[in-house]
């Protein structure tokens, strides 16, 4: 069910004012996401910084070698003779410290980038878990987790990748072109005409390989969705022997991922081979001119081997240029798409005026409740209008009614699970929009809800059991156990309270994960209870039990006995119920006992006889009573 | 993203894998071959470079030539030009023959799946099949476009560089290569690590990704039992665990990226020095070594270790690529159950249906049906009623053989449906299972999808029989669209749709799962003489659910616990007052 209506907005000052959002939440910029991790940047470019120093001098050192060995005069250094012996020793000596120095450069920047993920994701996360359910019934989950996973791989791109090879294509830029120039500017500037065009062309052929790994990405997806239909409906493509038809279907899209495959491998492909070329041609540049430039005299064979590898190391700088642009532009996106999220604004927010943390007495007022739901982009629509109701603490009350009456809309509404105005609900006679959800939502003493349909996590059942209160003790676990009728189950089951339930629960009948469910709500102790039609899939006999023991205090632990809220389908269960309301349309349409209500011959009662009839003859087709007669 | 838990150990060893990863590519072997044999001018185009810049500095440089240097200029710019053509030529091919190998691949999945068993899908979650078929030959297709595969080439062109360093010079050679079993202890150690590594990640992203997916979708019972912090908590320590594991990537990545950097430097140091060596002794002078050879080593031993730099990420992709394709052998090796005979009886209708004690249970599951007896006789209606759980639906699947019966036998006019082409016993037998499944397309796709070859004209009066012309009409006729699962059809539409779809087959036996799902009384109302229209005039077996439908069957059978409890008429069924009766009245009372 979709819950939504406008932010809970309070015509008063300060002490209702949006305090819930955690501090993590709002948009971020990317100056935000970088600056908690600046000292690292600034570390992780020093180091660069010394990398660079290293390997920039080896070509200069090998020039003077080959000079050397030739046999060429040397000039000396800060007025040390230079000797083959010290160029080697000092080529080594760059070589393992540049190789240091670079592994803990990259070790410095790219985790800088995996830990602004982490965080991003971390608040992200934090900023969802406002969000109330009506968020989340509008929108998908496989589109949540694409924004948490991809496009925060995106942004570390961006953070690690982008940042690193940006610096270190800076630093190569500035050092290596002017001691290129030095060496014989003509020479050099020949030598240098292809670089420009190696950018250009790794900026296009980088967007031209992010477009087309899109479109790669589109038909693998057409791909698994087709896959997904064809293997869900296989019930009835082989009923009607159209396997064949599914293959052909399949086999359209399938060549359509090829093709989109090549595409991409295409401008792949291309892409080596064409900046290789291109640094291949600025060496045969350096050549043809250098080689000429040696005849003349202007340049040694050393500066010309020194050229080939300055070169060499000028490639990867410049191809990386262009692609940062394309990284960049996919990480700005995927941050603007985080952002959509982070921007989503609370429905249900915390109250300003916090509560002193204590159990909660369970007294709930309703005046005039009105609760919207539905999407406020397309349609909304009034499931609750206009509930009165006065519920002591410790009350046992039902809701009756047809399906769409507004009774799950009304316990979500108490849950604060729906937005509510002011005024118009109220906990221990406190304004519920005042409440901290934290003081609503404590354990023990808090609300605790069990939904129709009981979400399990893929943990222990005894995790499961114990996931809203973490300190109960093996007894409490023990008696709960019992009290929702799970010991036989647990007992058959290998790993008895250990055992994993899956997915969802999978592993569990729905009755099974109705009780479990059931159970978790009550080892966190409440001082009030929404039953939602919990117990749907459990039998009477055992449902009548739970009930009874609820109303006498869980069964002997510790608390009072909690203020009870139960939706139900099965009216037998509500026949102790101090009071029942009967729901039609989002109004409470009759109130009183069972005794009252089944007297006054309305929506009630008709609902009992209705009921009653049905029980009556499933307890008879389920007995044996009849026998059976063997064909 | 999918968040199915990957089995890491592999079944089959890595020789096996290969082998039938090659096998892949046999239908377009003279291709392969081709693209193998270019390696050897790719090769040639790579070790010559320095070769010939040693030539234009000694030729040239040295006898200041500048008609040499400007010929080996020429001749080293055709090198780079023809490496680069061979290069992407060469890396098209590949790509070309992997893409189409995981291509075919993929479509030899999808059949081998669709000859499966039922059961295997109600064992396996679509979603660990859907990875098989999507992301496991992704992986698959990776080895090609990542460029792994030019391991090969890269071996190559480390050996010719090698061979052309003792070409050049076998003392420098000796000496420069001082450094290889440094460099290989070194790499091996990366290897060993990343391998360890690199399953760490993926195992901590799979299980970061689950934890994401668990609780972005129960997120309503995180924030009710005001478990934010904890379960932000834990997710943190699995985002943490797997930043962790990232990290120590990198340190991998980086080290040996730096490690190799390191000894090709160190590599040419130790070749100055020789040289220098050599030099002092006067060979230079004598023309043993020339500087343009000196020159010419040094840029080969720059070039020489770039491919290794990229090894151990090859060596990742390598290993991934091989446990998908074990998993995909895996499933290619799936007993199929249900097929034809190899020599199928024909298929035939004519006298009865029978069911012979019948007994079925799914998978290692409680029996459903524990010896199950009737007939059907051509021409008749049966109903077969039964509260839930009775195994009335998976009757609807038996006789179709969507799964085969594990004890009894079905006979179709005295011949047990397993010796038929399970084709030619569905052309005979249409089932409706109560879940209605359309497919994405078109209506018209979807009406003649047990029929391809109905003309319009047939399409549209089944759907006047069935009631359901203006459902398709209100769609944009045959041609409008349906969506996935035919999400953007009311459930009524999807049912009239259904319905149509069985009567364009024109079966003579049909197989109706009635279904309970509530609609309004319009469409109950046109359901229901749909449903009448498609079984007139033929045998029809009805789960039946509306008291209507089951008043109007010939014979009517109970199913209780797997057995028929109860059979006879309607009429006979009440008067006996067993169960028969009392389901009927449950009937009437849900109205």
């Amino acid at each position: 069910m979709s819950t939504s209506s406008p932010p809970e907005r309070s015509p008063k000052g300060p002490t209702t004012t949006v305090l819930g959002a955690p501090p993590s939440s709002g948009t971020r910029t990317l100056g935000g996401l970088f600056s908690p991790h600046a000292a690292a940047m600034m570390r992780g470019f020093a180091l660069l910084v010394v990398t660079n120093f290293c390997s920039l001098a080896v070509p200069r050192l090998v020039n003077i070698g080959v000079d050397l060995v030739e046999g060429r005069a040397v000039a000396p250094f800060f007025g040390v003779r230079v000797t083959l012996a010290g160029v080697v020793a000092a080529i080594v000596v760059l070589a393992v410290v540049g190789a240091v120095v670079r592994t803990l450069s990259r070790i410095v920047l790219f985790n800088a980038g995996r830990d602004v993920e982490r965080l991003l994701r971390r608040d992200t996360f934090a900023h969802l878990a406002t969000l109330s359910p009506g968020y989340f019934a509008s929108s998908s989950v496989g589109d949540l987790m694409s924004r948490v996973t991809n496009d925060l791989t995106n942004i570390r791109l961006l953070a690690g990748f982008a940042l690193l090879n940006a610096l270190n294509a800076a630093i190569v830029l500035v050092v290596t072109v002017p001691l290129v120039l030095l060496l014989d500017w003509r020479v050099a500037l020949w030598a240098l005409l292809p670089f420009p065009l190696v950018i250009v062309s790794a900026q296009v052929v980088s967007r031209t390989m992010f477009k087309r790994t899109k479109e790669m990405q589109e038909a693998t997806g057409a791909l698994s969705s087709i896959v997904q239909e064809s293997l869900a409906g296989q019930m009835v493509v082989r009923a009607f022997s159209q396997e064949g038809a599914v293959e052909a279907r399949f086999g359209v899209v399938n060549e359509r991922v090829y093709e989109a495959a090549m595409r991409l491998a295409r401008v792949r492909l291309l892409m080596g081979p064409l900046m290789g070329l291109m640094g291949s041609l600025a060496i045969a540049a350096a050549l043809a001119k250098g080689g000429a430039a040696v005849v003349e005299g202007r340049m040694s064979v050393g500066d010309v081997v020194e050229l080939n590898t300055r070169l060499l190391q000028l490639t990867w700088p410049m191809i990386a240029l262009g692609f940062i642009v394309s990284v960049w532009q996919r990480g700005k996106a995927s941050l603007a798409r985080v952002n959509e999220v982070l921007a989503v604004q609370p429905d249900v927010v915390d109250g300003g005026t916090r509560r002193e943390v204590g159990p909660l007495r369970g007294a709930i007022a309703l005046r005039g409740l009105c609760v919207d739901v539905g999407s406020p982009k397309t349609s909304t629509r009034r499931a609750v209008d206009g509930v009165d109701a006065s519920i002591a603490a410790g009350a046992f009350i039902g809701i009756v009614g047809r399906n769409g009456a507004g009774k799950s809309v009304l316990l979500k509404a108490i849950a604060r699970q729906a937005s509510v105005a002011r005024n118009q609900l109220f906990i221990d006679d406190v304004d519920a929009v005042d409440w901290h959800l934290a003081a609503l939502r404590q354990a023990p003493g808090g609300i605790a809800v069990v939904p129709e349909d009981g979400f399990l996590f893929s943990a222990t059942i005894r995790d499961n059991l114990t996931f809203g209160a973490a300190d109960v003790s093996a007894a409490d676990v023990d008696r709960v156990v019992d009290l929702v009728d799970l010991r036989r189950d647990i007992d058959r089951f290998p790993g008895g309270l250990e055992t994993l339930v899956g997915e969802r629960g999978v592993t569990l009948s729905g009755g099974q994960r109705q009780r479990v469910a059931l159970g978790r709500a009550l080892l966190a102790r409440p001082a009030i209870l929404l039953l939602d039609d919990c117990l749907s899939a459990v039998d009477v006999e055992t449902e009548r039990n739970i009930l009874a023991s609820l109303q006498s205090g869980f069964g002997g632990a510790a608390s009072a006995r909690p203020t009870i809220v139960m939706v139900s389908h099965r009216l037998s269960a509500l026949k102790t119920a101090d009071e029942i309301l009967g729901m039609k349309d989002g109004r409470v349409i009759e109130r009183g006992s069972h005794d009252d209500l089944l007297g006054g011959g309305g929506l009630y009662a008709t609902l009992w006889g209705e009921v009653r009839k049905l029980e009556e003859l499933k307890k008879r087709l389920e007995s044996d009573a009849t026998g059976g007669v063997r064909a | 993203m999918t968040t199915t838990s990957s089995t890491t150990t592999r079944q089959r060893s890595d020789g096996e894998l290969l082998a039938s990863l090659a096998r892949e590519l046999s239908p377009a072997r003279a291709l392969f071959v081709i693209a193998v044999l270019l390696y050897a001018p790719l090769t040639f185009f790579s070790v010559v470079q320095p070769v010939v810049i040693g030539r234009a500095i000694d030729e040239g440089f040295r006898a200041a030539n500048i008609g040499a240097v400007m010929h080996w200029a020429g001749i080293f710019v055709g090198v780079v030009v023809g490496r680069a053509l061979v290069e992407a030529g060469q890396g098209l091919l590949m790509q070309h023959l992997g893409q189409g190998a995981v291509t075919r691949m993929r479509a030899r999945l999808l059949a081998k799946l669709q000859r499966l068993p039922l059961s295997y899908f109600d064992r396996q979650p679509l979603g660990r099949i859907m990875t098989r078929v999507t992301n496991d030959t992704e992986s698959v297709a990776e080895l090609f476009s990542s460029g792994a595969v030019s391991l090969v080439g890269d071996a190559l062109f480390l050996i010719g560089t090698i061979l052309m360093l003792f070409v050049v010079d076998v003392k420098l050679s000796f000496a420069a290569l001082v450094t290889i079993p440094p460099l290989v202890v070194g790499v091996q150690w990366f290897r060993r690590r990343a391998r360890t590594v690199f399953g760490k990640v993926r195992t901590a992203q799979s299980a970061l990704n689950a934890t994401l997916q668990e609780l972005i979708s129960g997120m309503s019972i995180v924030q009710l039992f005001a478990r934010v912090e904890v379960v932000g908590e834990r997710l943190d320590k699995e985002s943490i665990s797997y930043t962790d594991a990232n990290k120590e990537a990198i340190f991998l990545d980086a080290g040996v990226y730096s490690f190799v950097d390191a000894v090709s430097v160190i590599a040419i140091a130790i070749t100055l020095a020789a040289a220098g060596q050599l030099g002092v002794t006067g060979v230079v002078v004598d023309g043993t070594l020339s500087i343009g050879v000196l020159v010419a080593f040094i840029d080969a031993l720059g070039r020489f270790f770039l491919p290794v730099r990229e090894l151990s990420n090859k060596t990742t992709i390598i290993q991934s690529a091989l446990v998908a394709a074990d998993r995909i052998a895996e499933l290619e090796a799936e007993p199929e159950t249900i097929t034809a005979p190899s020599s199928p009886k024909p298929a035939r209708f004519e006298r009865a249906l029978q069911l012979v004690d019948v007994r079925f249970a799914y998978g290692a599951g409680p029996p459903v049906l524990k010896g199950l007896t009737f007939t059907a006789k051509k021409g008749e209606r049966i109903g077969i009623v039964g509260h839930t759980g009775a195994g009335k639906s998976t009757l609807v699947k038996l006789v179709p053989r969507l799964y085969d019966v594990t004890g009894g036998a079905i006979l179709l006019d005295d011949v047990d449906v397993r010796e038929l082409d399970p084709r030619a016993l569905r052309r005979l037998t249409t089932a409706v299972p109560q879940e209605t499944f359309l497919f994405k397309g078109t209506i018209r796709e979807n009406l003649c999808f047990g029929a391809p070859d109905a003309d319009d004209g047939r399409l549209l009066d089944a759907a006047r029989a069935c009631c359901a012309d203006d459902v398709i009409e209100r769609h944009g006729g045959l041609n409008g669209a349906v969506g996935e699962r035919g999400q953007n059809l009311s459930l009524g539409e999807r049912q009239l749709l259904a319905l149509t779809r069985a009567l364009v087959c024109d079966p003579p036996l049909v197989i109706l799962d009635e279904a309970t799902a509530s609609v309004d009384r319009e469409t109950e109302r046109r359901l229901q003489q749909a449903q009448e229209r498609l079984i007139a005039g033929r045998t029809a077996l009805i789960v039946a659910h509306r008291l209507t439908t089951i008043e109007k069957c010939d014979r009517i059978l109970v199913v209780h616990d797997g057995v028929v409890a109860e059979e006879g008429t309607h009429a006979e069924l009440l008067a006996r007052g067993g169960r028969y009766a009392a389901l009927v009245e449950l009937q009437q009372a849900q109205g």
